[in-house]
C-alpha cells in the first residue's frame, strides 16, 4: 500500500474519531474493573482532602484504592475533580454527590450517572492519543493502527484506565525526537527540548515509563548533546534544565509542606510498592510467568524451589535486558532509537518487577507509529497477536468476549489490510494455532466444561503461550533494532 | 478489495451490534413500572422461550394470556422453543423455569438473548444482505461493500433488533430471501422464494404488509409464459404456500389445549388467529406516524368523525387505494419477466414495490405498531446505489420517528452513536462519491427542499424537547408532533416508492460517476 501524507484525507480522519468515540460511548455499559473505582477514589482524594494528606489518606484503613501514581497524575485528577464543568454537573444536580465522595470500600457502588461521567473522561482524554499521534506517525496507514488499537479500547473504555493519554504523551514525545532530528535553527532545538518535557511529564504522572529513561538520555546526550565527541553546553543544559525542572514541579507542592522528607518517603513507598511479589494475579506473558512454571514444575515433580527472585535481582537483570538497547541507541538514527524503544518496552514487560499485562501497550504503540517496512509489519502482527490475547484474562466475563473477538479480528484484518499482502510464514501459522487452541480453551472449553476445577489452568496456558510468543517477538525486535544500528554504521 | 478488509467490515458491523447489545433493553429492570405484566418484548420472548420448553404443543396460544400470552404465529413459537431449550441447557434451568422465571434478569442470562439474536440476524438477515448487494464483477466490487455496509447499519433495524429487543432480523431476512429468490429467472426459484415468504409469514405476521405486492408479482410470473402455463404454476405455487402453512400449523389443528379438550377445530383455528391478528383493539393505541394518529389531532380528530363500526372499512379502503401503484406495476413486471428478453431489475423494483406497500400499510392500516416502519425501510436499504439521497435520509427519518419508542427504553445514547454513525458513514460516502448526495427522483426538490427542511426540522424538535418541558395543557406534545412530522414525510417517501416504480428505472451507476 502507498504511504500518504497527512494533509490528504483529514475528512477521514475527523470521521474516523467520531465512529471510534461512538464506540467507546457504547462501551460505557459494559464491564469496569475495580481500576475504575481506584480512580473515583483518586478523584475523591483530590476534591476532598488536603495536598499533605493525598498520599497518606486511606479512609481509615477501609481502602485499599490507594494513591500509587506520581504527582502529575494526582493534579491531573484533581483537574478533573475540581474542574467548573464537574461544580456545575454537581451543583445542577446531574452528578451526584456521593460519586465524588470519600466513600470506603465496602460501599462504593458508583451511580449510573458517575459512570458516564468518570467514563466520559477518559474519552475526552483519548483527544491527547490522537494529537500524539497526529504527530508521530507520518502515514495514515500508521495512524489508523496506532489509534483504533482494539487493546486500548479494551483497557481504557471497559476495564477503566487512562492509558491512551499516557501513551499519546508518549509518542508525542518520540515523534518530536524524530522531528527533531532533520529541523534546522530554533525549530531543532524547540524538537528536543519539546520531547524532554513530554517525557518527563509522561514520568511525573505513570512512572510505568521509567525504564525507557536511560534510553532517552543516552539518545539524546549521544545525538544532541555531543558533536565529534564534544559536548554542546547549551544543548545539555538547555534539556538538563527542562527534565530537571519538570521533573521536580510537581513534587514541589509536596516539599513544600511541614514534613517534605516523609511526604517524599511515603511518596515512594507508594510508587514502588515491592511487597506485592514478583508477578501479577494473572501471571503477565514474561519471563517471570515461565520462571513461576518451572518453578511450581520443579517443586511437584522434583521437589526443590528454584531460587527466589529479590527485587534488587530483578532490577538488575531488567538493567541487563536493556542493555542492548542502550548500546544501539548510542548515536543512532530516529529510526534506530524507535526500534530501541520498542525493544526497551518489551525489555521491561519481561523483566520488571510485578508486569502487569497492560505494560504490552508500551510496545505495541510506539511500534504501531512507524512500522514500515516487512519485517516491522511481521514483527507489529506477531506483537499484536501474544500481546493482545494476553489481554484477553482482564475482561474475563463471557459477556465481553463477544467484543473481544469482534474488535480484535477486525484490527488484525484492518491491519492486514493496510499492510498490502505479506505471506505468512510456517512458524505464524503454528502460532496462531496455538493462540486459536488458547483462546477456545480458556474462553469456551474452560467455563463451561471444567470450572471450577483447575480455575488456574486456563490463565496459566494463555500466559505460558503469550510469553512464548512474546519472547520471540521480543528476540526479533532486538534483531530488528541491531539490523537497523548496524546498517546505519 | 482484499477478503481482509470485508472481514475487518463484517466483524465492525458485528461489534457495533454487541456493543448496542450492551444497552439496556426493554423493559430491563421492570423501569416503566408494570405490574401485571413484568418488563416488554424482552421478558415476553423469554416468557414465550418458557412456555414452549414446558407446555405441550396445544397449549402455547392457552397459557395465561394475560402476562405476555403468544400472539406471534406458529414459527417464532419454533424458534423460542429451540432458544428456550439452550437457555435451559447452556444458562441454566432457572431462566426459562415454568412460572418461576417470571422477571427473571440476569447480566449473562441478557448476553445469551441477546446472542440469539445476533446469531439469527447474522444466519438469516446478514446473509442476504451479503447476496443481494454482491456485484456482478470486479469491477463493483467497492460499490457492493458500501451497499452491504449501510444495508447492516441502519440504525433503526440495530437499535430494535439488538436493542430495545426483537427479532425481526429473521421475518426480514427470510422475506428478502423470497425477493431474491423469487425475482430470478427460472419458474422453480418463485416457488423457492415464496417458501422462504410464507417461512417470513409464519414468524410475524406484518410481514402480510408485503403479501399484495408479493402477490401481484407472483401472478404476473404465472402469466408471463403462454397461457397453459398459468394453471399450472398458479396450482404450483397455491400448493406450496398449503404445504408450507399446513407444516407449520398442522400442531395447533390438532393437538387440544389440556384446559379446554373439547373445543373443536375451528374454534381452535379462530382462536389463534385472534391471538395473532387482534382486530378487537382498534385503530390505533399510541402515537405512531401514520395518517390516522395524525389526523386525529385536534382540529381534524378525525377518530371521532367517522364512526367506530365504518373504521376499519374506512382503514382498509384507504390501505387498498395505497397499494394498488405497487402491485399493478409488479403484477407488469413479474408478466414481463419471460416475455421481454431484456428486462432486468425485477429485484430493485420487487424492492421499491414492497416498500410502497408496507409504507401504505403503515401509514393507513389498523394497528400499526412504530416498529412497523422496519418493514419499509429493510428493502428500501437495499437500494444505496438506486436512489441513495433518498435511501439514507429514509433511514434517518425511520430511525427518528422512533425516538419516542426509544427515550422509554433508554436507549438514548445507542439512538445518538448509531445515528451519528451512520451520518458519519453518509459523509465518507458523499466524500468519496459525489453523485452520493443526489437523487433521481427530482433531485433538486429532494436535496434542496425536502432534504434540508426535514433535517432541520427533525433537530428542532430534539433540540425543543430537550430545552423545554411540554405545556401542562398538553402533556403529549412532543410524541404527537412526532407523529405528525413522520407522517408528512412517510407520505412524502410513499410517493418517491411510487415514483420510482414507475419512472425510476435508471440507476445511479449507469450514469457517470
Amino acid at each position: 500500500m502507498g504511504m500518504v501524507p497527512f494533509s490528504y484525507k483529514s475528512t477521514s480522519i475527523v470521521a474516523t474519531f467520531i465512529f471510534v468515540t461512538c464506540v467507546k460511548i457504547l462501551c460505557i455499559p459494559a464491564y469496569r474493573s475495580t481500576d475504575f473505582d481506584v480512580h473515583r477514589n483518586w478523584l475523591a482524594i483530590t476534591r476532598n482532602l488536603p495536598l499533605k494528606k493525598w498520599y497518606f489518606d486511606d479512609i481509615n484503613k477501609t481502602t485499599v484504592h490507594t494513591l500509587d501514581y506520581p504527582p502529575s497524575f494526582s493534579f491531573f485528577e484533581y483537574l478533573i475533580s475540581t474542574s467548573p464543568l464537574t461544580n456545575w454537573l454537581v451543583s445542577s444536580g446531574r452528578l451526584d454527590e456521593r460519586c465524588l465522595a470519600l466513600l470506603p470500600d465496602y460501599d462504593n457502588d458508583p451511580s449510573e450517572a458517575c459512570v458516564v461521567f468518570h467514563r466520559g473522561t477518559v474519552i475526552l482524554s483519548d483527544i491527547i492519543l490522537w494529537i500524539g499521534a497526529f504527530s508521530a506517525c507520518k502515514t495514515y496507514q500508521n495512524f489508523l493502527l496506532t489509534v483504533l488499537n482494539p487493546g486500548l479500547l479494551w483497557l481504557d473504555h471497559v476495564h477503566f484506565q487512562y492509558n491512551g493519554a499516557m501513551l499519546g504523551i508518549l509518542i508525542g514525545s518520540l515523534g518530536q525526537l524524530v522531528k527533531g532530528k532533520n529541523a534546522t535553527g530554533r525549530a531543532y532545538h524547540y524538537h528536543h527540548m519539546a520531547s524532554c518535557f513530554l517525557y518527563s511529564l509522561l514520568l511525573t504522572m505513570k512512572h510505568l515509563y521509567l525504564p525507557l529513561a536511560p534510553l532517552y538520555f543516552i539518545y539524546i546526550l549521544s545525538t544532541y548533546c555531543l558533536r565529534n565527541n564534544k559536548l554542546l553546553l547549551f544543548n545539555f543544559l538547555s534539556v538538563a534544565a527542562i527534565t530537571a525542572g519538570t521533573l521536580l514541579l510537581p513534587f514541589l507542592p509536596f516539599l513544600i509542606q511541614k514534613e517534605p522528607i516523609e511526604q517524599m518517603l511515603q511518596i515512594a513507598s507508594r510508587l514502588f510498592p515491592f511487597a506485592r511479589g514478583l508477578v501479577h494475579d494473572y501471571w503477565a506473558a514474561n519471563v517471570w510467568a515461565i520462571w513461576m512454571l518451572a518453578d511450581k514444575l520443579a517443586q511437584k515433580v522434583a521437589g526443590f524451589s528454584l531460587p527466589e527472585i529479590s527485587p534488587s535481582l530483578c532490577a538488575l537483570l531488567l538493567i541487563t535486558g536493556l542493555l542492548p538497547g542502550l548500546y544501539c541507541a548510542w548515536k543512532a538514527t530516529p529510526r534506530t532509537f524507535l526500534y530501541c524503544v520498542v525493544f526497551c518496552g518489551l525489555s521491561s514487560f519481561m523483566l520488571a518487577y510485578h508486569v502487569h499485562e497492560k505494560a504490552i501497550m508500551t510496545a505495541i504503540i510506539p511500534l504501531a507509529t512507524f512500522c514500515h517496512d516487512k519485517n516491522d509489519k511481521r514483527l507489529f502482527l506477531r506483537l499484536n497477536t501474544f500481546g493482545l490475547v494476553g489481554l484477553f484474562p482482564l475482561l474475563f466475563r463471557p459477556i465481553e468476549l463477544p467484543l473481544k473477538l469482534m474488535s480484535l479480528i477486525s484490527y488484525m484484518a484492518l491491519t492486514y489490510h493496510l499492510f498490502g499482502e505479506i505471506k505468512m510464514m510456517r512458524i505464524d501459522w503454528l502460532g496462531l494455532a496455538f493462540v486459536f487452541v488458547v483462546v477456545w480453551f480458556l474462553e469456551i472449553f474452560h467455563p463451561i466444561a471444567i470450572f471450577p476445577r483447575m480455575e488456574f489452568l486456563p490463565l496459566l496456558c494463555t500466559s505460558i503461550t503469550c510469553a512464548l510468543g512474546l519472547i520471540v517477538c521480543w528476540i526479533s525486535a532486538g534483531n530488528l533494532m541491531v539490523l537497523s544500528s548496524t546498517l546505519q554504521r | 478489495m482484499t477478503t481482509s478488509l470485508k472481514i475487518s467490515m463484517f466483524s465492525t458491523l458485528i461489534l457495533l451490534r454487541i456493543l448496542v447489545g450492551y444497552q439496556p433493553h426493554s423493559g430491563q429492570d421492570n423501569y416503566h413500572g408494570k405490574l401485571n405484566a413484568y418488563g416488554g418484548d424482552y421478558e415476553a420472548q423469554r416468557h414465550w422461550m418458557e412456555l414452549t420448553y414446558h407446555l405441550p404443543i396445544g397449549d402455547w396460544y392457552w397459557y395465561d394470556l394475560e402476562y405476555w400470552g403468544l400472539d406471534y404465529p406458529p414459527l417464532t413459537a419454533y424458534v423460542s422453543l429451540f432458544c428456550g431449550y439452550f437457555s435451559d441447557k447452556l444458562i441454566g434451568a432457572d431462566s426459562v423455569a415454568l412460572y418461576t422465571s417470571r422477571g427473571y434478569e440476569d447480566p449473562i442470562h441478557k448476553a445469551y438473548m441477546r446472542a440469539t439474536v445476533l446469531l439469527l440476524d447474522t444466519l438469516i438477515y446478514v446473509s442476504v444482505a451479503w447476496v443481494s448487494t454482491k456485484g456482478s464483477d470486479k469491477l463493483h466490487n467497492r460499490k457492493s461493500l458500501w451497499s452491504l455496509t449501510f444495508a447492516l447499519t441502519q440504525p433503526a433495524l440495530v437499535l430494535i433488533d439488538h436493542g430495545h429487543f426483537q427479532y425481526n432480523c429473521v421475518s426480514l431476512g427470510l422475506a428478502l430471501w423470497g425477493f431474491y429468490y423469487m425475482t430470478k429467472d427460472h419458474f422453480l426459484n418463485c416457488v423457492i422464494g415464496s417458501v422462504f415468504f410464507c417461512l417470513a409469514l409464519n414468524f410475524k405476521q406484518m410481514t402480510l404488509y408485503y403479501a399484495p405486492v408479493v402477490f401481484a408479482y407472483l401472478l404476473g410470473r404465472c402469466f408471463s409464459k403462454e397461457a397453459k402455463f398459468f394453471l399450472s404454476r398458479f396450482c404450483t405455487l397455491g400448493i406450496t404456500v398449503i404445504i408450507t402453512f399446513g407444516i407449520l400449523w398442522w400442531p395447533f389443528l390438532y393437538y387440544l389445549p389440556s384446559q379446554n379438550q373439547d373445543l373443536s377445530t375451528g374454534e381452535r383455528l379462530t382462536h389463534v388467529i385472534h391471538r395473532i391478528f387482534p382486530f378487537q383493539r382498534g385503530l390505533f393505541e399510541d402515537k405512531v406516524a401514520n395518517l390516522w394518529c395524525a389526523l386525529s389531532t385536534k382540529p381534524i380528530s378525525i377518530r371521532t368523525r367517522i364512526s367506530e363500526s365504518m373504521q376499519p372499512l374506512a382503514s382498509m379502503g384507504l390501505t387498498l387505494t395505497l397499494i394498488l401503484p405497487a402491485c399493478c406495476k409488479l403484477f407488469c413486471v413479474g408478466k414481463l419477466n419471460e416475455t421481454s428478453p431484456k428486462h432486468h431489475g425485477d429485484f430493485q423494483l420487487l424492492l421499491w414495490g414492497s416498500a410502497s406497500t408496507a409504507l401504505a400499510f403503515f401509514l393507513a392500516s389498523f394497528q400499526v405498531h412504530e416498529k412497523s416502519i422496519l418493514m419499509a425501510l429493510a428493502p428500501i436499504s437495499l437500494l444505496v446505489w438506486s436512489d441513495s439521497c433518498f435511501t439514507h435520509w429514509f433511514a434517518i427519518v425511520a430511525t427518528w420517528t422512533l425516538w419516542p419508542l426509544l427515550c422509554v427504553d433508554r436507549l438514548e445514547v445507542a439512538y445518538s452513536c448509531m445515528m451519528t454513525l451512520y451520518l458519519v458513514l453518509v459523509w465518507i460516502f458523499v466524500d468519496n462519491y459525489p453523485i452520493g448526495l443526489s437523487s433521481c427522483f427530482n433531485n433538486n426538490l429532494m436535496t434542496r427542499t425536502i432534504l434540508p427542511l426535514s433535517g432541520f426540522g427533525m433537530l428542532s424538535l430534539h433540540i425543543l424537547q430537550l430545552m423545554v418541558p411540554p405545556p401542562s395543557t398538553l402533556p403529549d406534545l412532543f410524541p404527537v408532533m412526532w407523529s405528525i412530522a413522520g407522517c408528512g414525510m412517510f407520505c412524502i417517501s410513499w410517493s418517491v416508492t411510487c415514483w420510482h416504480l414507475y419512472y425510476g428505472m435508471g440507476t445511479i451507476k449507469d450514469k457517470k460517476i
